[in-house]
Parts: C-alpha cells; structure tokens; sequence
C-alpha cells in the first residue's frame, strides 16, 4: 500500500454496487423476477456494510486513528509522572542542543572556514628559515610570510599549482569630507579572486595588467564599507577614494561573505611589484595563497617546493640558505588557535550527550521495569506484542520530539553564546567566525543519537513483556520474578556520576588555569593603563627621524594631559594577540658572519618611559634614557630571560648584539641594563627573550601608546585624543581601551572554554543527580512490597532509610572509583594539548567527588525517607 | 441457486481464495462479480466465494501489485472494476499453484489411498 496513492472509500462503494447490479442482471436472466432479482443479488453479497467496514479496516485511517489514540495515550501516561518525563525531556534537549552548538560552531571554524570552491585544493605557503629562530611568531603563523623575489621565481617555476597570488596588508587613510579615517586594507594579486572562485557583486575584480606600475589606481572594497563609508551609494563604480594621498577608482564591491583574507578588511589594492622587489630576497613580505593544480596532492606540491627550496638556496646562499617553503592546506592554516580548543568543547559536548544518553536510557529502563506488570498484564488481557511495542515506541518518540524541540532552543542559545563571548575585533582573525550559525547536520546527528536510544531503551519494556505474555509463566505482580534489570540501570547511573566527575574537574582545571594566567599580567597593573594605536602614514612621515620626532612629541603632550603619570609607545602591546616584532640576534665575538643557528628574540622597540608606564623593574644595570637618541651611541636593554640564556654566567652588562645575522646591516648595541620579563602572550610556556631597542634608535611609524593614569584611564581617552588631534587631525586612533581589557580580549577563547566547560559540567551534575533520584525513586516503588514487608517483620524506618541511601552511597563509590582515575587522565591531556590549564591537585579532586556524593545523596533522599513512610499494613494488603 | 445446505459446501481454506483468484484472472480480465461467478462454477458450486472475504482479499492483491484495477463496461454495459494480472501476478500464480500441489500430494500421502479409508 506504500507508495500507492490510497483508494477513496467511495470508489470502493460504487464497486460494491456494481457487483450487485451485475448479479442482479445475471439472476433476471436465469427467469427470476426483477423486484426479487436485486433483493437475492444483495442478500448473496452479504452485509455490503460490513464489507464497506472491513474496506475501511485495511486502509491507512486506521494506522492513523490508532496513531492518534497511542500518542493521546502516551501523553496521559507521560502526564502521569511528571519527573520522569521532565527527566528525559531535559536531558535530551541539553545532550542535543549542547552538541549541535559546539559542531555548528567547529563547522565553522574547521571544517569550512571559507565558503570556497575549491576549498579542497588551496593551500598557503611561507618560508621557514633556520636563522630566523623558531617559526611562528603566533600559534595561528603557519610561518614567515615570503620574500618577493622567492615568490616570483616560485610563481615561474611552481608546476604544481594552477595559480599562485601574493598578498599582504596595509595600512590605509582614506580622507572624505575633511576627515581621516582607518581602513583596513590589503594589497593582493589580481589573481586572487580567480583562485578562490569569487566574484565582485558588483563591477568585477582587478584585471591581471591592474597589477603593473601605473594602472593600479583601482580598489575593490567589501560590502560592509560600501554600507559604512559609501552610504551604498548605487554608483559606487563611479567613485573614487583617496586613499594614503593617492586616488583611486572603486571597481567592484565584493560579497557580503567575502572575508579573504581576513574578516575585517575592507579595501583591496593590486599588489605591484617594484624591480627592487623582483630582486629582494631579504625582506619578507608577502603572504601566498596556491591553487594546487588538480590531481596534484599535498605530497607532491611539497616535494616539488622542496626543489625550487633547493635550487634558491644554491642560487642565493647568502639569503636563501636553509631556507625551505612550507604548504599548509588553507582550511587547517588557521586552524592553530582554534583547534585545541575546539577539540575540547567537541570532547565537553560529546561527554555531556553521553550522560544525556545515559540519563534517557536510564529513566526510560527504570520506568520500564516498574511498567513491566502493566505491559504483562495489558499482553494477557490480549493486547498484541506489535501494540504494546507501537505504544512504547510512540510514547518514546513523544519524549524525543519534546526534547529535540527543546534541543533546538539550547542550541540558538549556545550558538549565540558562543558567537558573543568573542569580542569583534578578536573575532575577525579567525576564519569562519562570522559564519558560525546552527547546523543543520549536526543538529540531525546529534538527535538521531538520541533518538536512538530513547527508542531502544524505551522497546525494552515491550519485548520483555512480549516474552512474558509469550511464555505464559507471568504472574500479575510477580514482581520478584524480574529484578535483574536494576543492575543495569545502576551501572547507568555510576556511568552518569563517573563522567559528570570527568567533567568537572576539566571545567576546574581550566578555571584555575585562566585565573593563573590573568595572573601572569598582574605585575603590569593593566587595569591603570590606557592604551591605542596609531599608524603614522608613510606619506606624510618619511620613514626614519620624522617618526621618531612625532612620537617624541606626542608622548610630552600626552605626558602633560592632568592625571597622567607616564605617558610610553611600544612596537607590540603584552597581552594583545598580534605579532610581536622579532628575529635573529647576533653576538659581537660569538656569532660569525653567515650562522644558521642564531639565537632569536623579540625586538620590541619601545620608549624610555615604557618601563615606568608598565611597571617593568630594572634588574641590572640602566633603563633606557632620553638620551639614547639617534646620535648617541645604540644601545639595548635585555630580558631577564634573555640575559639568563645567552649569558648564564649573569654578565651581560656590556655585551655587544645587533639585529640579524652578524653581517647584517643594523647596528651593534651595547647592552646597558637588564630588565624583569613581561609575558607577551597568554599561552607562552615560559618567558620569551626580549631585546627592548630605544625608538629613537630604531624608528617605526605602528606603535602602541601606554598611558599610566593616577586615577580612571578611561576618562583620559578624551583628553589624549584632543592631543593627538593638536599634532596631527588626520591621524585616527585605533583600538583605545584599557590594558586591563587588551588582555582580557585576548583570553577571550580561554574564557569561552571556561564558560562552556562549566555550563557542560553544571549540566552533567544537574543531569547526573537527576539520573540517581530517578532511579532511587523507581527502585524505591518497585521494592515496596518488599520493603512493607521487612517492615512488618520488625525491620525499623531508619535500618529502611539508610539501606535506600546506602545503595546510593554503593553506587557514588563505584562512580567515584571509574572517574577519578579518568577525570586525572584527562587533566594530563589538557595540561598537555591546551596550554594555561592546572592540574586539579588531590584536595580538589577529593572536593570535587564530594560535590558528586554529596548531589546523589540529597537526590536519593526523598525517595529514601518515602520508603521510610511505607506503611506495612496496606502493602501486604495490596499484595 | 442451489438447494444445498451450507455445511455440504466446502469452506475455503485460508489462502486459496488469492490462488482462485490469480487462477481466475489468468483466463482474462474480470470483476469482483465475475470472478466469484467464475469459482462456483468452475468448481462445481462447490466452492462458494464469501463476498465479504472476496473484496478485502482484492484489495491485498492489488496492495501487493498482483493485479491491476481498471473501470470498464461489463458485457450488459454496466460500469464495474476490472482486474487484470499484472507480470508479478503471473509469477505468482505459478509459484502458488505449484505449492498447492505440493501440499494436495502430501495430505494425500498423509491420508492414504481412498480405499483404505474406514
């Protein structure tokens, strides 16, 4: 009948009457009289009303008008005990929503962080070089960005790729109406759109001749400052902006979901390459995106870098020594960050819809043992095995489709959750973020998960009830006869008490964890601190002096402002997540010309009141001074760290190092004094080596400005903005906020593993503690007669009360026993994979399996004090 | 129609009714009417088809794709249901005839020949 459209009852009516007539036709043939002829024909036929029922019976009404009575039904058996059906409801909706929130959100981020074509076939490429130090100033640098002239030649030689486009940022002014703004900007290959497979929404993108000398006026710029800066004007295409002092005309406007290469950008340029860049291989500049030509897999692209890797070297020893490209497939190069992270929330959901599982499985085979005798007794009264299966399973279903509803309420809640727990200016460098919405497939996957169980758990009832009524040997309310099933529902719920202990103690370990970390930025005092960012334009500030002059006398004016103690630029704030400056450092009469193995450190340039503005204490020797100027003679300050491992005998002072490779260029130093060491990122292991060069000496126009504040810092921003506007009004500030809420921004994916690690391990207690009342309270009903009758034997309420909580406090054990072991495993994986978590010590574990006794017992307690109060005489009564 | 009392007609065995009815049908298209008029008399009126059981048991034929309906004019031009064998009908009809024989020959052997019966 599947598949068959149904046929209507009327149909079947005339057919009826058909046959009748066509008897009665045959009969008045045969001689008989026409008035009696269709009185035989229908008498012959039968009861062309039953007939007409029976039509009826085969249909599909009936499945539907049983479907009905089973689902009103199983919502006046659910109505009937509330607590179970809250129960699993609960369960089901916090296991699904959790998991889809946390996939939706690894979706995102892992799985497709580009909406790209060809997402499979891109890959990134840098440069590792030896003498650089280690790789990866960021944990998301997948390595050093490549130098022009590599890129180039790569360009010519590279046969594994079907295009290669380079691209790197800049910083833009776009002056309209008078007034200066920021843009983020990138300058990129025009074949970049080709190789992700996007097109303008309107215009087009750069044409491949737009990346010469001279025809590169033309921007491209993202949706969102079409909106912002153009008022989406819709002659956008006729527009022309001027940018750095340069006009330039707008020729398409890309997607609203276009963010390549990262959220946030808001113009794109052609990159142009100069002659001294096709000859530059010393300074590194330009991130690459490939296509890998199609069939060519990873492997192969990698051995055929490794040659061109080769061939530069032997060509260009003096730069390209050591030198060798790294490929990295686009969907993982940012990966980095976010990976462990995400490996751990996946891990936390997954845990709690396990307990989730374990709770539905739980409460449904409680419930079920305790329903057995009305399933026995419903099969002897004649109810088939396929109704009493169809009742359960509608009765399961019905708790699945409450729950998913639900589910899908926790879900958008999480998703949302999670999407605001990031601040926007963190958010955009993560590829994907912005993408995060609920999945549908993980929504599926998830419920099918529970689905699942509820429906297998939720049968058991009827299958056994099957063989019951099948076997002929039960007895209505032979309830001694079947009490093996409490077992196993026992061992649910140690399971249950065993992972939510799992839990908690990875959401403890986090805990302490970030507050250490916090801790590591205290010395710094970052809640007194205003700090911004400013970009001085390479047009208006040759590089060089000019730079320095501004910032010199920026940093008095601002130094004047009433409430301000110390007034300091840095080259990378600590605590904020971008890239801190760095690089090889040589040794004046221990580092030769041409070493591949230098040591390498962060070169922060700084001025001398930095160290006041920040708190940094002077361990040796001399800060920076303001006459450490460009004349003088060059000088540094070192690290602790940094003294410590390049001069463990502690004489450092006096030490001669430069920038680079012993023959490079920069100048030697002298170091004059050895300061405290700073943490720079929250996730460093241990301190990083600095070498702190004075401004003045080593000019850059991207500087973060500190401000000390005697009282509030915010309620300098006003003031300190009215003096950057007296120097120079074209000149935007960016990223003004307290130091305190730079760090806290840059912990935000800490925090948010926090948050969801204790959100998942509240759950789990709650679900685990509902999991040992429901069970307490469907063993304490299933055992009252037995109970009636140790009481009617003289056995007393309180010997009743604590054999009830004894057994809860036998299974707290057991769980306690199979989690503490796992929850310090774990412990020993986070401490390893995430960086910043502490291992829960032995008094918190011992707390924390406290906290899980403790939940079950009071759980257990309502149903144990009413085994106390059953009353013996009505009990065996019953019986 | 016949003078017999109810209890010398033999009653269908379960099943067989679907096998008289693919048989019937094997000789032609037909309608409900004309198919029970075709049992009894092929059988000798001795096989008497329950209307009641008749239509439902149409109904699971045609549910299984053994037969298809079809409105049509009867030979006196009335309007009735058709039904025709389909392919799989006839595939059915041989398997079931078969096992029918085989089940005829086995109770036979069971009861042995007719003579030596009482």
């Amino acid at each position: 009948m599947i598949g068959r459209r149904r046929r209507p009852a009327a149909d079947f009516a005339a057919e009826i009457q058909a046959h009748v007539e066509l008897e009665a036709d045959r009969l008045r043939e045969a001689g008989v009289p026409a008035a009696e002829a269709e009185a035989r024909a229908r008498k012959t036929f039968g009861n062309v009303t039953s007939a007409e029922e029976r039509f009826y019976e085969s249909g599909r009404v009936l499945f539907l008008d049983r479907l009905a009575q089973d689902a009103r039904q199983a919502l006046r058996s659910l109505a009937r005990s509330p607590v179970f059906t809250l129960a699993a409801t609960l369960s089901l909706a916090l296991g699904i929503g959790a998991n889809t929130a946390i996939y939706s959100v690894v979706d995102a981020l892992l799985l497709r962080p580009y909406p790209f074509a060809e997402l499979d076939r891109l890959v990134t490429l840098s440069e590792l070089h030896p003498q650089q130090g280690r790789t990866g100033v960021r944990p998301s640098d997948p390595g050093y960005p490549l130098a022009p002239a590599d890129f180039l030649d790569l360009r010519a030689a590279g046969r594994s790729f079907e295009g290669l486009a380079a691209f790197r940022s800049v910083e833009l002014t776009l002056v309209a109406e008078g007034e200066a703004q920021r843009v983020s900007g990138r300058l990129v290959s025009p074949e970049l759109f080709e190789l992700v497979g996007v097109q303008a929404a309107r215009g087009r993108t750069f044409r491949r001749d737009e990346a010469e000398a001279g025809r590169d006026d033309v921007v491209v710029v993202s949706h969102a400052f079409w909106r912002r800066a153009l008022g989406g004007a819709s002659d956008v295409l006729e527009r022309r902006l001027l940018l750095n002092g340069r006009t330039r005309r707008v020729v398409g406007v890309m997607p609203d979901d276009f963010r390549y290469p990262s959220g946030g950008v808001e113009v794109w340029a052609p990159l142009v390459f100069s002659d001294a860049d096709r000859t530059e291989r010393g300074r590194l500049a330009v991130a690459v995106l490939g296509l890998l030509a199609p069939r060519v897999t990873l492997a192969q692209a990698r051995d055929e870098l490794r040659g061109v890797g080769e061939w530069l070297a032997q060509a260009y020893p003096r730069t390209n020594g050591g030198r060798t490209f790294k490929i990295v497939p686009l969907r993982q190069a940012q990966a980095g960050l976010t990976a462990p992270f995400a490996a751990l929330f996946q891990t936390a959901a997954l845990l709690v819809l396990l307990i989730a599982c374990a709770n539905v499985a739980g409460v449904l085979l409680a419930r079920g043992l305790t329903r057995r005798s009305e399933m026995a007794l419903r099969a002897a009264l004649g109810a088939g095995r396929s109704r009493l299966v169809r009742q359960l399973l509608t009765e399961s279903l019905l708790l699945a489709v409450l729950g998913l509803l639900l589910a899908l309420g926790v879900a958008s809640a999480g998703v949302r959750l999670v999407r605001s727990s990031v601040p926007p200016d963190i958010a955009q460098w993560v590829a994907g973020w912005s993408e995060i919405r609920l999945d549908g497939r993980a929504l599926a996957v998830a419920a099918a998960l529970a689905l699942g169980t509820a429906v297998a758990t939720g049968l058991r009832p009827a299958l056994a009830a099957g063989r019951l009524s099948q076997d002929g040997a039960h007895r209505y309310g032979a309830r001694g006869a079947v009490s093996g099933g409490g077992r196993k529902y026992a061992l649910v719920v140690v399971a249950q008490m065993a992972l939510s202990l799992v839990l908690l103690v990875a959401a403890v370990s986090m805990l302490r964890g970030f507050g250490r970390l916090s801790e590591r930025y205290a010395s710094l005092e970052p809640q007194g601190v205003l700090s911004f960012h400013l970009r001085l334009p390479d047009e208006s500030y040759p590089p060089g002096r000019p730079v320095a002059d501004f910032y010199s006398r920026l940093l008095v004016q601002v130094a004047a402002v009433p409430g301000v103690e110390a007034a300091a630029a840095v080259a990378q704030l600590p605590g904020d997540l971008g890239p801190v400056p760095g690089g090889a450092v040589s040794i004046r009469g221990r580092s030769a010309p041409g070493d591949q193995d230098l040591p390498s450190a962060d070169h922060q340039v700084v001025t001398p009141e930095y160290f006041r503005a920040l708190r940094v204490r002077l361990v040796a020797g001399r800060l920076l001074a303001p006459q450490d100027g460009a004349d003088a003679p060059p000088v540094a300050v070192v690290s602790r760290s940094m003294a410590g491992r390049l001069w463990p005998q502690g004489d450092a002072l006096g030490r001669q190092v430069k920038q680079g490779g012993a023959d490079a260029s920069t100048p030697w130093r002298e170091v004059v004094g050895v300061v405290e060491d700073v943490t720079q990122y929250w996730f460093d292991r241990e301190p990083r080596s600095t070498l702190y060069l004075p401004l003045a000496q080593a000019p850059r126009p991207g500087l973060f400005v500190v401000v000390r504040a005697a009282g509030d810092p915010g309620a300098l921003a006003a003031a300190v903005r009215a003096r950057v506007a007296v120097l120079d009004p074209a000149l935007p500030l960016d990223e003004v906020r307290t130091l305190g809420r730079a760090v806290d921004d840059g912990m935000a994916f800490l925090r948010l593993t926090n948050t969801l690690l204790w959100v998942f391990g509240g759950v789990a207690l709650a679900l685990a503690a509902l999991g040992v009342y429901g069970v307490t309270a469907q063993d304490v009903a299933w055992r009252t007669p037995e109970i009636g009758v140790r009481l009617a034997l003289g056995a007393s309420r309180r010997q009743v009360r604590s054999a009830v909580l004894g057994r809860v406090l036998r299974l707290s054990a057991l769980a306690l026993a199979a989690g503490v072991p796992c929850a310090v495993a774990l412990g020993r994986v986070l401490e390893a994979r995430l960086f910043g978590v502490a291992r829960v010590d032995a008094l918190g574990l011992v707390l924390l399996a406290g906290v899980i006794g403790a939940a079950a017992l009071l759980s257990a307690l309502q149903p144990a004090l009413r085994a106390a109060a059953v009353d013996p005489v009505s009990v065996l009564r019953a019986e | 129609m016949s003078t017999r009392g109810a209890s010398e007609r033999a009653g269908l065995l379960q099943g067989t009714l679907d096998l008289l009815i693919l048989r019937t049908l094997g000789l032609g298209r037909q309608h409900g009417q004309g198919i029970a008029r075709a049992i009894q008399a092929q059988s000798g009126d001795v096989l008497l088809v329950d209307h009641g059981s008749l239509y439902p048991a149409l109904q699971r034929l045609e549910a299984r794709g053994w037969i298809d309906p079809e409105w049509g004019a009867s030979e006196n031009n009335r309007r009735a249901r058709f039904y025709t064998l389909t392919r799989a009908g006839r595939a059915q009809l041989a398997a079931e005839t078969s096992e029918w024989r085989r089940f005829v020959a086995a109770v036979g052997r069971v009861l042995g020949p007719e003579g030596a019966r009482g």
